[in-house]
């Protein structure tokens, strides 16, 4: 992906980057988890500003705060990027992706869209439907789609 | 804990072959949690998926 990325830090087992954003707002750190859903082969792709909270003595990941750092396609590729290396590591790990909103969902589609001939080498890539019984399912990818999330399985 | 994340990126500018690199300080961040509760939300579903 020809795209500019940021470099990424990772922890040890590769569940866990940041990154360093820079734009108009000025220096971001932006945290991205793989956390295991009850499918313990899916794993959920979430990512965010990385902040420290003090009153939970915990970092998070502030996956709803709008950053408007002017920098949205590099974000998006570092992102992408940390996708390839995780799942080089972890092949049998399916990723799912879905936006903290649904207009985030729909981001990720016409990024996953634009980018989909090259995601493609590495990747099979489906589109997630949910139906009036809480159930899951793939479906083909459509860039056009209205979908709940989106699966990655690696090659 | 609160100077876990410093500012330790080799360059601010991004590049195409951006580097991946270990930072074994990010190990003591554990089950991060996130601000939305969109993994409470997809623990909720069952996942039917065609394939393993």
């Amino acid at each position: 992906m020809n795209i500019p990325k940021y470099d990424l830090l990772a922890n040890t087992d590769s569940t866990l980057f940041t990154f360093e954003s820079y734009g108009t707002t000025g220096k971001i750190v932006k945290g991205i988890a793989y956390t295991v859903t009850k499918n313990e082969r899916l794993y959920n792709l979430g990512f965010g500003d990385l902040i420290f909270d003090p009153i939970q003595n915990r970092y998070i990941i502030d996956d709803l705060v709008v950053s408007d750092n002017g920098d949205r396609n590099t974000v998006l590729a570092t992102v992408a990027k940390s996708v390839y290396n995780f799942s080089e590591i972890y092949p049998d790990r399916n990723i799912f992706i879905k936006g903290s909103t649904k207009a985030r969902t729909r981001l990720y589609r016409r990024a996953i869209s634009l980018n989909f001939e090259e995601l493609s080498e590495t990747f099979l890539i489906f589109g997630a439907m949910e139906d009036e019984n809480g159930h899951v399912f793939d479906v083909p990818f459509d860039p056009n789609g209205d979908f709940y999330g989106f699966i990655i399985k690696r090659k | 804990m609160k100077t876990l994340i410093k500012n330790n990126a080799s360059s601010k500018q991004p590049k195409i072959n951006a580097t991946v690199k270990v930072d074994v300080k990010l190990d003591q961040i554990k089950n991060i949690k996130f601000t939305s509760n969109k993994l409470e939300e997809i623990n909720k579903v069952e996942f039917k998926l065609s394939f393993k």
